[in-house]
């Protein structure tokens, strides 16, 4: 069936996704991805799936250095401390 | 909350880290080595060998960090200041060991990976409704979503990421770099930034439903 | 200006997530980025947008009215349309399988179409087109019966469109929708934005 109406296929939706989120999506076609995501419960499970991921990756704590990188970069701040870096109090 | 007082700018922010390294403030320096070692060691890796090789160009990067300090006038961000060094420490080493970084090492975005969900999911052309769901996502379960086991899942998928596409997801969905901070750093362009980001997440995405629903046939 | 606002259950809205304030508190969106204005329904554009809730809403100018929906810097809401709810997105979907039955009726072959067309409820329609295996009127048949109110309501407007009306046909099957919703919900009773 040929479609004539405002709308897209899951297919061209799901391509979409990131423009969508990024606000990138020009207004005709925005409308058009909302539209289908009136309609369509696939698409809205997976454009919540992908916010998840996209949220979940913020909740990655920090990664730590090694403790003996760490104790060389501490020398390094010491010796630059101490010799031509920091400004005078 | 204190009353009146204002969010501090980021520009504001960093003036306060500056003065602390400057004051020699050792727990300062660390806590900003710390800050950002994961999306160093991230864009270390895109030009040299080896995780080794990434980690000792962090290292250099401290160093010329320190050694720079008293010239950095604030023209740019302290950030983009430190992952200017980072790059070039990481060229640099990256030439010594024989590895040349011309742009396309950077993998070209615009080169056709086909599409992010596979089109045997998709309805075909010749059917009633041409490119709808066949074969759809399912709700991961709340349970799930909620736990750390979905924080575990999406650290793994991004490490099964090609190298671009993992630093840009990196930057911006773990760091939370915006897309301005990135284009910059990595030289290309918003569109092309977003192309990466959009493959990069939608890899990570079908990774967490394959293990999320494993067991099941699709 | 008085507009309405479909949202998830929660006064949640749908697609991002955000979480209404349902005592009426306005929210607005910076003016000069219109791409993060608040969309809200005139009454036309109610069948476009089905969810779980209706909410009635009010929107400060300046506003901008595009093709299927009203946008605003500054909203609130205004109160539920207790009116819609399970069952009567039940008998909507209903309303909207019948008139897809009808539509496809005379493209049907002739078995079927006798089948359906003396057929007295849903289900012997579904029956009737699974049997014979017509995906269309079976598709919509049985989404009625789940309820899928806003899935439903769609198919039925693009049949209208596929027998050679196109966009005019398809607009025109929501404009029957839009007057079935306005109706069955006592929306006309007020005044408001896009009354028909």
């Amino acid at each position: 069936m040929k479609l004539s109406v405002p709308d897209l296929s899951c297919r061209e939706l799901v391509e979409l996704v990131t423009e969508y989120l990024e606000g990138r999506l020009p207004f005709d076609e925005r409308t058009r991805f909302e539209l289908h995501l009136g309609y369509c419960d696939y698409c809205r499970t997976y454009l919540r799936q992908m916010r998840q991921v996209l949220e979940t990756a913020g909740e990655l704590t920090e990664e730590s250095v090694a403790p003996e990188a760490k104790s060389s970069l501490l020398a390094a701040f010491r010796d630059w401390k101490g010799g031509s870096g920091g400004e005078p109090t | 909350m204190e009353s009146g007082a204002s969010e501090p700018s980021s520009a504001t922010a960093e003036e306060r880290v500056l003065g602390a390294l400057r004051a020699g403030d050792e727990v300062a320096f660390l806590a900003l080595v710390n800050r950002h070692h994961r999306a160093m060691l991230r864009v270390a890796s895109m030009y040299v060998r080896s995780g080794a090789s990434a980690e000792e160009v962090v290292q250099d990067a401290w160093l010329g960090v320190l050694k720079g300090l008293h010239l950095f006038e604030g023209r740019s961000s302290l950030k983009s200041w430190i992952f200017r060094i980072l790059v070039n420490c990481a060229k640099a080493r990256g030439a010594c060991e024989g590895r040349s970084v011309p742009m396309s090492a950077l993998g070209d975005p615009t080169e056709d990976e086909g599409p992010s969900v596979s089109p045997d999911r998709f309805s075909g052309d010749e059917e009633r409704w041409p490119g709808h769901w066949s074969d759809p996502p399912e709700p991961w379960p709340d349970a799930q979503v909620e736990s750390s086991e979905l924080v575990a899942l999406v650290r793994e998928g991004i490490e099964t990421l090609p190298e671009t596409q993992r630093t840009v997801m990196t930057l911006r969905d773990v760091e939370g770099w915006d897309s301005g901070e990135v284009c910059e750093l990595l030289a290309i362009s918003e569109g092309n930034q977003r192309v990466l980001l959009h493959r990069a997440r939608s890899k990570v995405r079908a990774f967490v439903e394959e293990r999320l629903g494993s067991g099941r046939p699709r | 200006m008085i507009a309405f606002k479909f949202l998830g259950a929660g006064a949640v809205a749908p697609y991002t997530g955000f979480r209404w304030p349902i005592r009426g508190e306005w929210v607005s969106a910076p003016v000069h980025r219109a791409d993060v204005w608040i969309h809200a329904c005139r009454l036309s554009d109610l069948p476009y947008w089905i969810d779980e809730e209706l909410w009635r809403m009010e929107l400060d100018a300046p506003l901008r009215e595009t093709r299927y929906q009203i946008a605003s810097a500054c909203g609130r809401l205004q109160g539920r349309v207790e009116g819609w709810g399970p069952p009567l997105a039940r008998k909507f979907a209903e309303a909207c399988a019948w008139r897809a039955r009808d539509v496809a009726l005379p493209g049907l072959p002739p078995a079927l179409r006798d089948a359906i067309a003396g057929a007295a409820d849903l289900s012997a329609i579904v029956a009737g087109a699974a049997a014979l295996g017509s995906v269309q009127g079976a598709y919509t048949a049985k989404n009625a019966q789940q309820g899928l109110p806003a899935l439903t309501s769609y198919i039925a407007a693009v049949l209208a469109s596929s027998t050679g009306g196109g966009l005019g046909a398809f607009e025109a099957e929501r404009a029957w929708q839009a007057r079935w919703l306005v109706a069955q919900l006592g929306l006309d009773a007020a005044p408001h934005a896009g009354a028909t």
